[in-house]
């Protein structure tokens, strides 16, 4: 998919992990993110993040091991930093959610800039680099204005219309449109922040396309981005005043379709299907119970539609989620290889760290393992425990099934109360299980 | 082990952006995937026939020891024969390791940074990859009433504009345009751009109004006619296809041409394809016309709508995604081409086949939308 616009904002550093090039780091950090677009509060707390992040690494990577690459890139609504350096016996454990500090320990206090790091922005994931490096990526995002909630000029009913791209107007139009027509429970929060949306749809990173009278009243609209390599996640549709049945969702549906039919995009996912999703052309994946906080309870749906012939795939599970996932892949048809981990009783990083993403708008979590550890019991247990606290009631823990050491985290996640639910096929390194917290799990 | 490359500074902005074509895995890795035991393939238009007897003949008489000695480069008597067939000169024409790499010759030899091709948005693929893949726009204009669309083409053309194709008749509609319509597209251009004819289904056609883009050349020194060996002689698997133009225009082309990429088998297996007496094309031609008449009527009998032109192969449109139906297919033993790739969603593709393949189709399509009733 081509990033249009964001494609050449980036600037990079290479520099010495040494303590005496502190300030050069963070004044790149804070110099890069204002050029990029973030305002000067965002910017600041950005730059606090990276002043962290890189004494740290001060402290844990000899100088000889090699330097420290740091990449600022800002992609339209959010500058996102990247540490990348040559180690792999970092702690990460401060940027578990749940992390505490004991004032009494050394070590601990080593990653106390790790933990402030974390709090200061709005995501952080890592991954290994190329070269037995490790790359540490620190997103932060602008600030927009929410949306006012404007009475709106009512959208006439119309038989005729053509599929396009909106312009900025009609696409913040389109966002306080939807703001206006659907409860939050359907709408991704983005649409509280048309701003954010022109800024998404700006960079590339998200596409939207609108149906317009020939008048040019709009009378529905979609948007989509790229989820991960294999898969676009797919948003709406959605209708203003117009009759389901005339085609305007299909042709929505199909505005999208042409756009990455010859993309490297296998699967279509949608996770908030309007009352006008076209359900005849998707593959339902299932559904997740979802207790709101006034007690009631919903589900959420999910659903698929791959772009091409299936060529199958190979997918690592425990033997403990062998039979789920074969039950499933049969009613889904999708061909493929399970293979089931093994303990040899190789050596495991003692600390797991696992990344919480917050959903405000469909009241839950979910969790992401970024590492594994021996503490992973433990750790779960540390953020079961959080969100009781916090009375978040809906905890999802999203699993790829591509990557073997997540397997391995299984029999963990069913002794904790977790239960497998929704495939979501191509959704990352190969398809990922989203397993939900039942209700009276211990 | 040293460094990893560079890739960002290596790799040209339009290569990062374009994302490789992952072919279909061979039969025997799909049936296992699949758990069938007998696959009819039907999404490549291949011809149940097989080639002609003759090409059938030389293949089995090739000599093994022959396959240490390099073919002649740019396929010698291959071209010669192809002169005599269609009254035209040696250098008129290119062979090529099937029609695909001559369709990369074209755009080579024309194309600079900056410049544009025209097509369809759907029609054959590989038009509007290889452009993208070598940094050059691909303009592409929809289908009208499921047939190219010359005004639409023609309000596109800019000075940038270098090549324009066409299919024809069109994969996947069958559509085609009659003598007529290419004379007046052709004359509209009047050439100021190159105008590709992609003839690949050509033989298939029995349309009196079709017209042989060969015949046209003389007096259009801008067309350029492309022909291949896949379709009606089935020789895909041994890759080879050619073009046809003025001798100017070859002039040019041969100079992006990579010679010796046509193998020796597949060179005489397409001269003894191509001194078949028409015995083969009528037999195929008979083949193509009961299928297309069995499953016209079938298919209707599902209550399947479905577009049937020209070539031997059927678009039919279903009330699901297609790429579920081609797994569920898969699973009953046939295979079909999914078609939201081509920008036909809820659309498969069929080749036009023997019988019994034709009655699997029917079979496993009615059992397949019996099922999808049930389950809804």
């Amino acid at each position: 998919m081509v990033k249009q616009g964001v494609e050449n904002d980036q600037a990079s550093l290479r520099v010495c992990g040494r303590e005496t090039y502190i300030p050069l780091a963070t004044s790149f950090a804070e110099k890069a993110a204002v050029a990029q677009g973030l305002g000067k509060p965002e910017a600041l707390a950005l730059t606090l993040a990276a002043e962290e992040v890189f004494s740290y690494l001060c402290r844990v990577v000899p100088p000889e091991a090699g330097g420290i690459e740091i990449h600022s890139s800002g992609g339209g609504y959010y500058v996102r930093l990247d540490f990348v350096f040559p180690t792999a016996a970092l702690d990460m454990r401060m940027f578990n959610i749940t992390a505490t500090l004991s004032l009494a320990d050394d070590n601990d206090l080593d990653q106390m800039g790790l933990l402030l790091a974390s709090r200061s922005v709005d995501r952080f994931q890592m991954e290994p680099a190329e070269g037995n490096r490790l790359r540490l990526t620190l997103i932060k995002e602008k600030t927009y204005p929410l949306c006012q909630g404007l009475p709106l000029p009512p959208v006439p009913a119309f038989a005729q219309f053509s599929v396009r791209p909106p312009d900025t107007g009609e696409l913040k139009l389109f966002a306080e449109l939807v703001h206006a027509t659907y409860c939050d429970q359907i709408i991704p929060a983005v649409f509280n922040t048309p701003g954010k949306l022109v800024d998404m749809v700006g960079s590339g990173e998200y596409q939207a396309a609108v149906a317009v009278s020939p008048a040019g009243a709009i009378g529905g609209g979609t948007f989509w981005h790229r989820r991960a390599d294999k898969a676009v996640e797919w948003f709406g549709p959605y209708l203003f005043n117009q009759n389901p049945e005339a085609g305007m969702a299909v042709a929505l549906l199909d505005h999208c379709l042409a756009a990455i039919a010859r993309s490297s995009a296998v699967v279509l996912i949608n996770h908030f299907p309007t009352p006008e999703f076209p359900r005849a052309q998707f593959e339902f994946l299932g559904k997740l119970p979802n207790r709101k906080e006034d007690g009631t309870l919903c589900h959420l749906e999910a659903w698929a539609r791959l772009l091409r012939e299936d060529l199958g795939s190979v997918v690592w599970t425990h033997p403990q989620l062998h039979g789920f996932l074969a039950r499933e892949y049969a009613r889904l048809v999708l061909p493929r290889e399970i293979r089931l981990i093994t303990d040899q009783g190789e050596r495991h990083s003692p600390h797991s760290v696992l990344l919480s993403n917050f959903n405000r708008s469909l009241e839950f979590v979910a969790l992401q393992p970024i590492w594994s550890g021996t503490d992973f019991d433990e750790n779960l247990l540390h953020h079961k425990e959080l969100f009781r606290k916090e009375h978040i009631q809906n905890v999802l823990f999203v699993m790829d099934l591509g990557q073997s050491w997540q397997a391995e985290l299984v029999p963990g996640l069913l002794r904790h109360g977790f239960r497998a639910g929704i495939i979501l096929p191509y959704a990352g390194v190969a398809d990922q299980l989203i397993l939900h917290l039942e209700e009276t799990s211990p | 082990m040293s460094k990893a490359p560079p890739l960002d500074r290596l790799v040209p902005a339009y290569i990062r952006r374009f994302q490789a074509y992952i072919p279909s895995k061979p039969d025997q890795e799909l049936k296992k995937l699949y758990g069938c035991s007998r696959l009819y393939r039907l999404n490549n238009n291949e011809n149940a026939l097989g080639p002609p007897h003759g090409a059938q003949q030389v293949i089995r008489a090739f000599p093994p020891p022959q396959a240490s000695i390099y073919p002649s480069g740019d396929a010698y008597y291959l071209r010669c024969q192809l002169a005599e067939r269609f009254g035209m000169a040696l250098e008129q024409f290119l062979v090529g390791n099937g029609a695909n790499e001559v369709i990369t010759f074209v755009i080579k030899a024309f194309c600079q940074e900056g410049d544009n091709i025209i097509t369809a948005d759907k029609t054959f693929a590989v038009y509007e990859w290889v452009a993208e893949f070598s940094g050059f726009e691909a303009r592409l204009v929809p289908l009208k009433d499921f047939g190219f669309d010359a005004e639409g083409m023609l309000q596109k053309i800019d000075e940038r504009t270098k090549i324009l194709f066409l299919c024809n008749p069109n994969n996947p509609t069958g559509s085609f345009w009659s003598l007529e319509q290419l004379r007046h597209f052709l004359d509209r251009i009047d050439g100021s751009q190159i105008v590709v004819v992609d003839e690949a289904y050509a033989e298939f056609v029995e349309d009196p109004s079709y017209p042989d883009g060969m015949a046209l050349i003389r007096e259009y020194p801008n067309l350029v006619v492309f022909r291949t060996f896949s379709k009606m002689y089935a020789l895909g698997g041994l890759r080879i296809g050619y073009l046809a133009g003025s001798r100017e225009v070859v002039d040019i082309i041969r100079r992006t041409c990579v010679v010796y990429s046509v193998n020796a088998l597949a060179q005489v297996a397409a001269l003894a394809a191509l001194a078949d007496n028409g015995e083969h094309v009528a037999r195929t031609r008979e083949l193509i016309r009961r299928g297309k008449t069995f499953l016209t009527k079938e298919i209707a009998n599902l209550g399947l709508p479905f577009v049937l032109g020209e070539g031997n192969f059927m678009m039919i449109k279903l009330p699901m995604n297609d790429a579920l139906a081609y797994r569920k297919l898969m699973t009953l033993g046939v295979m079909v081409r999914a078609m939201t790739a081509f920008r036909f969603p809820n659309w498969i593709r069929v080749t036009i086949s023997h019988q019994e393949a034709m009655v699997a189709l029917v079979g496993a399509l009615g059992q397949m939308l019996d099922r999808a009733g049930k389950e809804s």
